[in-house]
């Protein structure tokens, strides 16, 4: 279980690293997340929602309502040049923290 | 085929119920409930797709997104990035910035319109003074001897007699009962008998008739739990030559000394020996002076042992004290036919009252004080009220002003919940700074109102329940004021209260003037009561009492004077100034006790009468002014007229004989007979009807108690100094302290004109407050009606039609209020005074001053203002039109 601080810290990155490969919607970030992460990750509607709205407030993303191929019209989510930047940011961070973790434990675990 | 009965699940509807449900929420934005709408799709289509029926996917996918509450929190979070934790919508009850700034808007608001501030503040001040000073005294009254550390568990045994014309509940009962009780009831834990009297106190060269003694068994004090100031309670009376007295005695009789083992003379027949010091405190019904045994009386030459053996003298009360744990209702089911083989001629039953219940409630159960505490409640109630109500009119008067408030603050987001508050906290506010005020006023009418009620009372604020009442009172005040402000003025649309606010005043007009109604019907039936109570008080002092009591002076006697009463008598009457003298046992107008049973020549064998007696001396007819009906009066030239007797009208009436002269009268052994019947005069409080009474010279001076003096009209100081000379010699150092009559007689009826006072004193200051409100919503009219009235003048109207057109539409509302007021007043008083056998009728006078009065009133307070517009020169009025 992933605890709540960690997946709010997480969610910008992990978004922001979803829509990196194409514009997506709502259900579908939910559903590609739940398969990323082998069901560790599942995001509800009011995670997932405010904080695309808040990434678009930002100028990270940007959303336009399209008609999906059924007819119905959905919001599609896209990344922007400073999400991209920011997103950029984020994984070098992210990556440090990584490190950092990857060494201690590497360590402590030689000593052991 | 179970599913044939089921209709088929539409999933289209379903989801437009729920998208539905979700706007109706109104947490969540259009743009966020379209996307919550795809987003549902999308989910239910894949689990369709996954092979799920429509109904479970629908369940499925709209159970996993949160409520709307909570997804509108998450929104708010994430887009004020944390700052403030909750939604404002989700604001929690109370917020002390927005009650700072409640409080600093209605500041302002007082400060704008000072005049109305001050009118409603100050009513409203008055209204809670007098509500506050009613609770103080309430208190007092419930207090009544509950700070005895028994108090719960000491009942006065009460008797009920059963006699031909009724049941007479009281407490007086036979001397050995005490005893008899304790002895057969195994549950009492002790009994104390109880019987006032008074008696001269000597100590060196300081001598005075002291009234209030009382004497007790010596357990009084263990039952009882009064604070010993000097002495100790347990055994304070045990030896019978001990006394104990009062505080305020013993600073009276012995200065700074310490007065244990003082020895004090009483009535010159006895000597005892001071043992305790008490206090009594004011909220105690026993306020005596001195407190000595029965077990004492053979120190006075008493024999005792006549006493216990007595069960025919009904003079004695009587508190039992239960033991911890037994039951009053089971003891008072034991001892109810108690009196029935000591006393079989009829039926009389005994009852427990329990000692917290003395105070509030007669003998037989009914109001006693408790009457009062329910009037002054409701009196209290109604003012407050009133004053209320003055703050809810000049709130809605002057709703023009609050109304464009009320607009614009709803048009920026301000909720009614808010709105509600706000005028909430305003009338707190008011009633806060009017508490202010009228703890000023109760401070200053506390020794008036104390004076009014007979009842020493103090703003006690360190006392948690003065505190907590107090409070009560402003906070229901500031509610009820706050009430329709907050109600109604909050209900309206922005839109139309930022509007010309001409149509809106229909609702609030109407509530004003229902409201105006409601003030001056409780005005005018607190008028109405004033004048009943006066006209009562009338009533009963005009009355004729078949007694002439001015001029008449009397002076009580202790058992050593009363053997020199023929020679007082002789000396007396040398002096052209005393008319005649006469002595007895009982002063006229205020006869208690000594019922005895009296058989006469002819009594059918159902008929007992229950007789007053009076031990008088001859001339006592002559000397109080009575009434000879039928016969003579008791003569000293016959000498078998001091066995002979005399009785009086309502006897006559009661024995059921026409002509009773000449009839036999056997009473308690003694034979004589009936010479004379006296008229009827007022023998006992009004509230009672005349008691049937036999009077005889037969007892002799030793039962008299009372020396009467008839003086001559005129001046009457030379015959007194007479008086005083000749009693001097032939009573040296007995105090002559002779009062008169009209005086003594007046005195009864404190209660009565302690109620007129307090009645004509709310009653002032209802009408005061009334008119208070009066004159802030006529001001407020006359400023509304600026234009009107210049037009009016312009079109010809003269001031005085204007001020009568405008006092017109208030005099309307206290011909209105008359109309209720009459009635309603009529029954309440009408229910008072039926507990006066001697009554006023309640005349149509009473309700047309009544009337008057408030119309005056009205016409005052709304003529000045209106007079002060409608002299106004319409230039002025009209210039900006």
């Amino acid at each position: 279980m992933i605890s709540k601080a960690l997946i709010a810290a997480s969610t910008k990155p992990l978004l922001l690293s979803v829509l990196k490969d194409g514009e997506s919607y709502g259900y579908q970030i939910i559903k590609k997340m739940k398969i990323f992460s082998g069901g560790h990750l599942e995001w509800s509607f009011g995670m997932l929602y405010p904080v695309l709205h808040r990434l678009e407030k930002d100028g990270f993303i940007d959303s336009q309502w399209k008609p999906s191929m059924e007819g119905r019209l959905r919001k599609y989510y896209r990344l922007t040049a400073a999400g991209l930047h920011e997103l950029e940011s984020e994984k070098a961070q992210w990556l440090t923290v990584h490190d950092v973790f990857a060494r201690l434990w590497t360590s402590s675990e030689a000593r052991s | 085929m179970t599913n044939e009965r089921t209709p088929a699940f539409d999933l289209d509807k379903a989801v437009a119920a729920w998208v539905r449900e979700l706007r109706q929420s109104g947490s969540l934005e259009d743009g966020t409930v379209a996307e919550l709408e795809a987003h549902v799709k999308d989910g239910i289509e894949d689990l369709i797709g996954r092979g799920k029926s429509r109904e479970e996917a629908f369940r499925e996918v709209t159970g996993a997104v949160e409520a709307p509450d909570a997804i509108g929190v998450e929104y708010y979070k994430s887009d004020s990035r944390g700052l403030l934790p909750l939604m404002p919508g989700r604001m929690s009850g109370f917020s002390p910035a927005l009650f700072l700034n409640s409080i600093k808007v209605s500041l302002r608001k007082m400060r704008r319109q000072k005049w109305y501030s001050l009118i409603s503040v100050s009513g409203l001040a008055a209204g809670m003074a007098c509500s506050i000073l009613i609770l103080l005294w309430v208190r007092n009254e419930l207090s009544y001897d509950r700070f005895h550390a028994n108090a719960g568990n000491i009942y006065r045994v009460i008797l009920e007699d059963h006699q031909a014309d009724g049941v007479s509940v009281h407490p007086w009962l036979p001397f050995p009962l005490g005893p008899a009780l304790k002895n057969e009831f195994p549950e009492i834990a002790a009994v104390s008998r109880w019987a006032p009297e008074d008696m001269v106190v000597r100590y060196k060269d300081i001598a005075n008739t002291e009234l209030r003694f009382l004497t007790v068994d010596p357990v009084f004090f263990e039952m009882f739990s009064f604070q010993f100031v000097e002495g100790t309670a347990a055994r304070a009376l045990a030896d019978p030559a001990s006394i104990v007295i009062r505080d305020t005695m013993a600073r009276k009789y012995f200065g700074d000394d310490n007065p244990i083992g003082k020895v004090l003379n009483l009535s010159d027949r006895a000597d005892l020996v001071v043992s305790g010091v008490v206090s009594i405190p004011d909220n105690s019904d026993f306020q005596f002076d001195f407190f000595f045994a029965f077990q004492s009386y053979p120190l006075f030459g008493v024999d005792l042992a006549g006493y216990e053996a007595d069960w025919k003298s009904f003079n004695y009360q009587f508190y039992v004290l239960l033991k911890e744990g037994s039951s009053a209702e089971a003891l008072e089911r034991k001892i109810l036919g108690f009196l029935k083989p000591r006393l079989p001629d009829r039926e009389r039953g005994l009852r427990l009252q329990p000692l917290r219940r003395i105070h509030l409630y007669k003998a037989d159960g009914t109001d006693g004080a408790m009457r009062y505490v329910r009037i002054f409640s409701l009196i209290a109630g109604f003012v407050l009220l009133i004053a209320c109500v003055n703050f809810m009119n000049l709130a809605t008067a002057r709703f023009e002003g609050q109304a464009k408030e009320v607009g614009l603050r709803k048009t920026l987001g301000g909720t009614r919940g808010q709105l509600i508050r706000q005028f909430f906290s305003e009338s707190l506010l008011h009633s806060a700074l009017s508490l202010g005020a009228a703890l000023l006023l109760v401070g200053l009418a506390l020794h008036f109102f104390g004076q009014i009620t007979g009842r020493r009372l103090g703003l006690d604020l360190a006392h948690a329940g003065i505190v907590g009442g107090i409070a009560a009172i402003t906070i229901l005040a500031g509610f009820v004021s706050g009430l329709y402000p907050a109600l109604f003025l909050s209900s309206f649309s922005p839109a139309l209260s930022i509007k010309s606010s001409r149509h809106r005043g229909g609702r609030g007009a109407l509530l004003r003037k229902g409201l105006v109604i409601l003030q001056f019907t409780l005005s005018t039936v607190l008028i109405i009561g004033t004048l009943v109570v006066n006209s009562q008080i009338a009533f009963i002092s005009s009355r004729d009492l078949g007694m002439a009591k001015d001029n008449l002076v009397y002076v009580q006697m202790q058992k050593k004077s009363r053997g020199s009463v023929d020679a007082l008598r002789q000396e007396l009457l040398k002096h052209p100034g005393i008319a005649a003298v006469s002595s007895s046992s009982q002063l006229p107008f205020d006869i208690v006790g000594w019922i005895g049973y009296l058989d006469w020549e002819g009594r059918p064998a159902d008929r007992q009468v229950y007789f007053s007696f009076m031990s008088v001396d001859y001339d006592f007819v002559r000397t109080c002014g009575l009434g000879i009906l039928h016969g003579r009066d008791l003569s000293r030239d016959i000498p078998a007229d001091g066995g002979n007797f005399l009785i009086n009208e309502t006897a006559r009436r009661q024995m059921g004989i026409e002509d009773p002269i000449g009839k036999q009268l056997d009473f308690l052994g003694r034979k004589g007979q009936i010479v004379g019947v006296v008229k009827d005069f007022v023998n006992r409080h009004m509230a009672y009807a005349t008691a049937p009474m036999v009077l005889t010279t037969d007892t002799g001076n030793a039962h008299r108690s009372y020396l009467l003096l008839r003086l001559q009209p005129g001046d009457p100081s030379a015959a007194l100094e007479y008086f005083r000379e000749v009693w001097g010699e032939i009573n040296p150092g007995f105090p002559c302290e002779y009062r008169f009559m009209d005086e003594s007689f007046s005195l009864m009826y404190g209660n009565e004109r302690r109620l007129s006072r307090i009645f004509l004193s709310f009653a002032a200051l209802a009408v005061f407050i009334s008119c208070l409100g009066l004159i802030g919503l006529s001001a407020y009219m006359a400023e509304e009606k600026t234009k009107e009235i210049g037009i009016r003048k312009v079109l010809g109207a003269s001031p005085r039609g204007i001020v009568s057109l405008f006092s017109m539409n208030f005099m309307k509302l206290v011909v209105i209020s008359n109309a209720v007021a009459w009635p309603v007043g009529f029954l309440i008083m009408r229910r008072w005074l039926q507990d006066y056998a001697y009554r006023t009728s309640i005349g149509l006078w009473i309700f047309i001053v009544a009337g008057g009065l408030g119309l005056l009133a009205v016409f005052l307070s709304v003529g000045w203002q209106t007079l002060r517009a409608a002299t106004a020169n319409p230039v002025e009025s009209l210039r900006y039109e």
